[in-house]
């Protein structure tokens, strides 16, 4: 349905998208996961039409999403990365106005702010990044189209927003849209997406099932024992470093959690703390190849 | 279409009305004052004492004998004051429905909904017509009304038809190279600056080949050359020739601003 085929579009040395491919077929959920400025929302605006690749093709359910954009966007639900619209507006005035341009039903756009509550009639200058990107997820899903492109779509939500999001993308799913997804923020993804990309500085770095990437994660864990000596002892055991009474480490291949919790239960284990799930850690070693390489 | 031109005429009413109100009312003010000015003959003793180049500039030829009040507009509103104001309406408004969405990404609003380039840009392109036709018939109707109610000042109807026909086709054409300007860059205030310099080196061309008969060639520099309303009052003018070079000035940047915003990436 999504397609992305040898696209290249450079802005600069190392800025830009270089030979990017991938596919995105119905009832799956992509992932485009990557750091600010790996090139994320260049692609999603490669098939939005809003920028021409420089070699390479990028089309929806077959169209070109170029040369017949207008075509691509009657199949697309797109959620930009910043949401900005006319301050002067209020929620209604925009969503009214979404609902003639995109032709959408009255009906599911109660729905989804019965899903995504705030207060429509606030306008747009004085609303909260929160309202804002409630406002736009509605606005998007309100088309019930068999696309969407979704860039960055839990910024700015709070805990529960992001569980009905999610709780969202799994209905869509089942209902067999395609679904691209970019974040910076591996967790989400790992909990909505079937499939994902790694993309670094514009190339896609691996390209695999969820599972397999989570599989394939590390994750950096902080235990504070009760005394120093077992905190030696046990950084000895992992070949790691102790901070007195604190040992960190990443797990992975070499060292899974499994093999962790078991020798743990030998000693006086005060706090285990995993640190933020941000990307570079998860996926260190991937950008660590890419960079040896 | 008709959803986008609403939407767009609705965001950006206000401005458009207050710039047809503004000189609209202004030029009542003036119209309601001429008869007791000509009755004082305070205006001619007036221009009288300012020097020619400067009522040149304004576009006063004759500083006795005022016929009617289009005699007094033709110098004090349309021969420098309707010049800026023009410029600057045409300016703001191409900034507020081109440059200013593309730069700050509320264009996304249209562009993510099946709507292509070429649409937005006609629909913008109809909306600075439609503006620029509001201010003019404005301000026709306000001199209409004030040579009915207001004695003494003896409107003829076919100058101000060619005086406000010559107006609006001066505003197509300058609203046509706004547009297109503000098709050219994703900063609106790049877009702002190099449409409004071109603009106001138009309006000092006007004035200084005022200052000199040696310098009055640089007239020919400037769109406003093509809108003499010395010549429109005299009846001397080539006003269709004038009509149709504007017209072709304005199909021209509006046909630039097409083929520029279809092939542009846009970072939004």
């Amino acid at each position: 349905m999504i397609h992305l085929d040898h696209v290249t579009k450079e802005f600069a040395p190392k800025r830009g998208l270089f030979d990017v491919s991938f596919t995105v077929e119905p009832g799956m959920v992509f992932g485009f996961i990557g750091p600010n400025g790996a090139g994320k929302s260049t692609a999603i605006r490669q098939l939005m039409g809003l920028i021409q690749a420089d070699t390479g093709r990028a089309t929806i359910g077959g169209f070109d999403c170029w040369n017949q954009s207008e075509e691509v966007k009657r199949l697309v639900g797109y959620l930009p990365g910043e949401i900005n619209l006319p301050g002067d507006f209020t929620g209604e005035q925009v969503l009214q106005l979404m609902q003639k341009l995109h032709h959408s039903s009255p009906q599911r756009q109660q729905e989804l702010l019965n899903r995504f509550p705030f207060e429509t009639k606030t306008k747009i200058r004085k609303m909260s990044k929160g309202m804002k990107q409630k406002l736009a997820l509605v606005g998007c899903f309100m088309k019930d189209a068999p696309v969407y492109l979704l860039d960055e779509p839990t910024s700015g939500l709070d805990p529960l927003m992001q569980e009905h999001f999610l709780d969202l993308i799994d209905i869509e799913r089942q209902r067999g849209k395609a679904i691209l997804m970019s974040s910076h923020h591996f967790p989400e993804m790992e909990k909505s997406c079937d499939r994902a990309a790694l993309i670094k500085e514009g190339r896609i770095i691996v390209e695999a099932d969820i599972h397999e990437l989570v599989r394939s994660s590390r994750k950096q864990y902080t235990i504070e024992f009760g005394l120093e000596a077992e905190a030696e002892q046990f950084a000895l055991q992992i070949g790691s470093q102790r901070l007195q009474k604190q040992v960190s480490f990443v797990t992975g291949h070499e060292l899974t959690l499994n093999q962790i919790i078991h020798l743990l239960t030998a000693y006086d284990v005060r706090t285990i703390q995993s640190s933020a799930d941000d990307l570079e850690h998860v996926f260190l070693h991937y950008y660590g190849e890419e960079e040896s390489s | 279409m008709m959803t986008i031109i609403w939407s767009l005429l609705k965001h950006n009413g206000k401005p458009i009305t207050a710039y047809a109100i503004g000189t609209s009312l202004y030029l009542l003010m003036l119209a309601a004052l001429y008869p007791s000015m000509m009755k004082t003959g305070l205006l001619e003793a007036k221009l009288q004492a300012l020097p020619p180049e400067v009522l040149k500039a304004f576009q006063y030829d004759k500083v006795t004998g005022f016929d009617n009040v289009l005699d007094l507009l033709g110098g004090n509103y349309y021969g420098l004051i309707f010049q800026i104001i023009a410029s600057l309406f045409l300016l703001s408004l191409a900034a507020r429905l081109l440059a200013r969405p593309i730069d700050n990404g509320e264009l996304i609003l249209y562009l993510a909904a099946p709507i292509t380039r070429h649409q937005y840009t006609t629909a913008a392109m109809i909306v600075m017509m439609l503006a620029s036709t509001c201010l003019v018939v404005c301000n026709t109707l306000v001199l209409l009304l004030a040579d009915w109610f207001v004695s003494g000042v003896s409107i003829d109807g076919l100058t101000l038809i060619r005086f406000q026909v010559n107006a609006l086709l001066l505003l197509y054409a300058i609203g046509g190279f706004t547009l297109f300007i503000a098709t050219l860059f994703d900063d609106e205030r790049r877009a702002f600056s190099i449409a409004g310099s071109v603009l106001v080196l138009s309006i000092v061309l006007t004035i200084g080949s005022g200052l000199s008969e040696k310098v009055e060639w640089m007239r020919y520099g400037s769109i406003f050359s093509l809108f003499n309303t010395q010549q429109l009052l005299e009846g001397t003018d080539q006003f269709l020739i004038h009509l149709l070079i504007l017209a072709s000035i304005s199909l021209i940047f509006h046909i630039g601003a097409f083929l520029s915003f279809r092939k542009r990436s846009l970072s939004i």
